[in-house]
């Protein structure tokens, strides 16, 4: 085989031309242009249309919306099932309904607030309309796509009981943060099952001693921002220790908050920042969520957790050793340079012991089927009984078992075609990594 | 998910441009023909890079690619051939730096395609037989049956050669 590895040296040899980079760059930048205006031109149309329906459910929704939740006796009845939280307002779902056509499941719940004491002075009615118009609109656009989606599918050839099976489903739905009398935090989402780049999630957090939408600033203070950025990172840099993965700077990781950064109140009354799926951190994170601290607790949380982090390092540290040992049981192979040289040594001697023993089922246990064996008139041997039926004597000939017994087990070089068993001569046993496991691959005489 | 996708295979490319590059080269054996292919596989992956199942499959797929490129050059070249008046030998694209004078290449340029990609495939670019199989559409042992008869082919004919 050293022919072959010869070749392979020439093709490695190969000079790539300097034009090779321009031309790959020239092509992604061509590629790149085009995303952005795909993006860049979805991002606009959807814009205005949310201007323009707000316009529009504010016009058309305004009056009715207030009249349906007190003057539906059936509403009123359903609403009052619901359980009060929390003595100011309550959340009730306003409208609630699910459809099914062409395979599309749309199943929506939209929220609305309800001021249960009176004179507050805290309006609710605008945020109210808000949520309706951004839920229906929500849906509306997502059955669009997905009947675009199916249009496109049939068109291209799938069969109707094929879009069947894609289980398409749109949901809109609520899910309450906090409720007390200072709070109100919910979150409201749209989800598409089938395309995560359309999915949406707005968090509103009311406070209802003053009826005003709360802000990091008036949670954290002034210089929130600084506070929010040093503790984010903190604890990234505590997470990752622990073994979760976020994005790099390069990779479009946590540079620091904007001021439209998502978050909602949790049980503590403490803001916590949420980042949606593939913001800072690969998809399989999902959302992630930092719960901030106000300023006078924080450097409470930096003394405490000293200990709590050496803990959590030394049971990250066991765990690590107890998969390393695991993996080199079941130690996979990538290819036959991923092979250490002491595996290689191992299954070498196992050769060599079935070979010295004339032991054709103890070679055939170590082979993979079908396996080049170099005798006059076999060529392949596609199975292990062709293998068996060769016999002993013909396989283990005296100039084989010799190479093979002198083959030097310590300084076994691996090659594209794998590692050789030989004392130089041309008879040789040749093994190497065959889907992922090391075995015999070629008899040479 | 699909814009973490498209960087991966953006960084992909441009760590593998110079393998790419040899592949191409290694079946088309000159300059320009091997910089098209590798540049049309590079568009090709852009654009379709939504239809990627998995990110894993990147390489396999990405290779696919490439290959179907590879192949469609050397058809698109023979029918060229076929077309002239027949006098044109494939040698004519030999270039220097890449000496023909070694008969292995020429032996491995003379057998049939497929097993000419996988014997590429497997050596020179070193891919498992699994990714192989995957990348040519073959099942698994089709592939091992063709890897081990076309190196013994190449053998023979060597040897023969070499008399």
């Amino acid at each position: 085989m050293s022919k072959l590895e010869s070749m392979k040296e020439r093709y490695d040899q190969i000079k790539i031309p300097e034009e090779l980079n321009m031309r790959i760059q020239q092509e992604i930048e061509k590629s790149r242009k085009q995303q952005e205006e795909k993006r860049g031109a979805g991002r606009n149309r959807r814009f205005k249309r949310i201007i323009r329906s707000v316009e529009a459910a504010a016009a058309a929704i305004g009056i009715l919306f207030t009249v349906a939740l007190n003057t539906n006796p059936v509403f009123a009845k359903e609403a009052g099932e619901l359980p009060v939280i929390g003595g100011l307002a309550r959340i009730l779902t306003f409208r609630s309904y699910e459809t099914e056509k062409d395979d599309i499941a749309v199943s929506v719940e939209i929220p609305t607030i309800e001021m249960i004491a009176e004179d507050t002075g805290v309006e609710v009615d605008k945020i109210n309309q808000e949520i309706l118009a951004r839920c229906n609109q929500y849906a509306d656009e997502a059955l669009r796509r997905a009947e675009e989606y199916r249009t496109a599918y049939l068109e291209t050839g799938g069969t109707p009981e094929e879009w069947a099976e894609h289980k398409i489903k749109i949901t809109v739905d609520y899910e309450i943060k906090q409720q007390n009398n200072e709070y109100l935090s919910f979150v409201v989402r749209g989800t598409e099952n089938w395309a995560n780049a359309y999915n949406e999630s707005r968090y509103y957090n009311l406070d209802l001693r003053t009826g005003k939408i709360v802000t990091l600033a008036d949670m954290l203070g002034g210089n929130y921002v600084e506070l929010v950025n040093e503790s984010i990172r903190k604890q990234i840099a505590e997470r990752e220790n622990a073994g979760e993965v976020f994005f790099t700077a390069e990779e479009g990781g946590f540079a620091g908050i904007s001021e439209d950064v998502k978050f909602y109140i949790n049980e503590d009354n403490r803001p916590v920042i949420v980042f949606e799926k593939y913001e800072i951190a690969p998809g399989s994170s999902g959302e992630i969520e930092f719960e901030i601290s106000p300023a006078s607790t924080s450097q409470e949380t930096e003394l405490g957790s000293v200990p709590e982090k050496t803990e959590s390092g030394t049971i990250e540290k066991v765990e690590s050793e107890a998969t390393e040992e695991e993996m080199q049981t079941s130690q996979v192979y990538e290819d036959n340079f991923a092979v250490d040289s002491k595996a290689a040594k191992e299954f070498a001697e196992k050769i060599k012991d079935a070979t010295a023993q004339k032991d054709l089922e103890a070679l055939a246990d170590l082979t993979a089927f079908p396996v080049y064996v170099g005798l006059p008139g076999v060529d392949v041997v596609e199975t292990r009984e062709d293998f068996l039926k060769l016999g002993t004597d013909a396989v283990f000939t005296q100039v084989l078992q010799e190479s093979v017994e002198n083959a030097d087990v310590d300084n076994l070089q691996p090659s594209m075609a794998g590692f050789s068993l030989s004392d130089g001569g041309t008879a040789n046993i040749n093994f190497g990594v065959v889907d992922g496991v090391l075995a015999i691959n070629g008899i040479n005489y | 998910m699909k814009q973490v996708l498209y960087e991966s295979l953006i960084q992909y490319i441009l760590e593998n441009q110079d393998r790419f590059y040899r592949l191409a080269y290694s079946y088309t054996r000159h300059q320009e023909d091997a910089l098209d292919v590798v540049q049309s596989a590079v568009c090709k992956a852009l654009e379709a890079y939504e239809s990627i199942k998995n990110e894993d499959a990147v390489r396999t797929w990405f290779y696919r690619i490439l290959m179907n490129e590879c192949l469609a050059v050397i058809k698109k070249r023979k029918r060229i051939l076929l077309t002239a008046d027949g006098l044109e030998q494939d040698e004519a694209y030999y270039e220097k730096g890449y000496e023909p004078e070694d008969e292995l290449e020429q032996e491995l340029d003379r057998l049939e395609t497929d097993i000419q990609e996988i014997i590429k495939l497997r050596f020179f670019e070193e891919l498992s037989l699994k990714e192989i199989s995957q990348i040519t559409g073959l099942n698994l042992n089709t592939v091992k049956t063709k890897l081990y008869r076309g190196l013994k082919q190449l053998k023979e004919n060597i040897r023969e050669a070499d008399i």
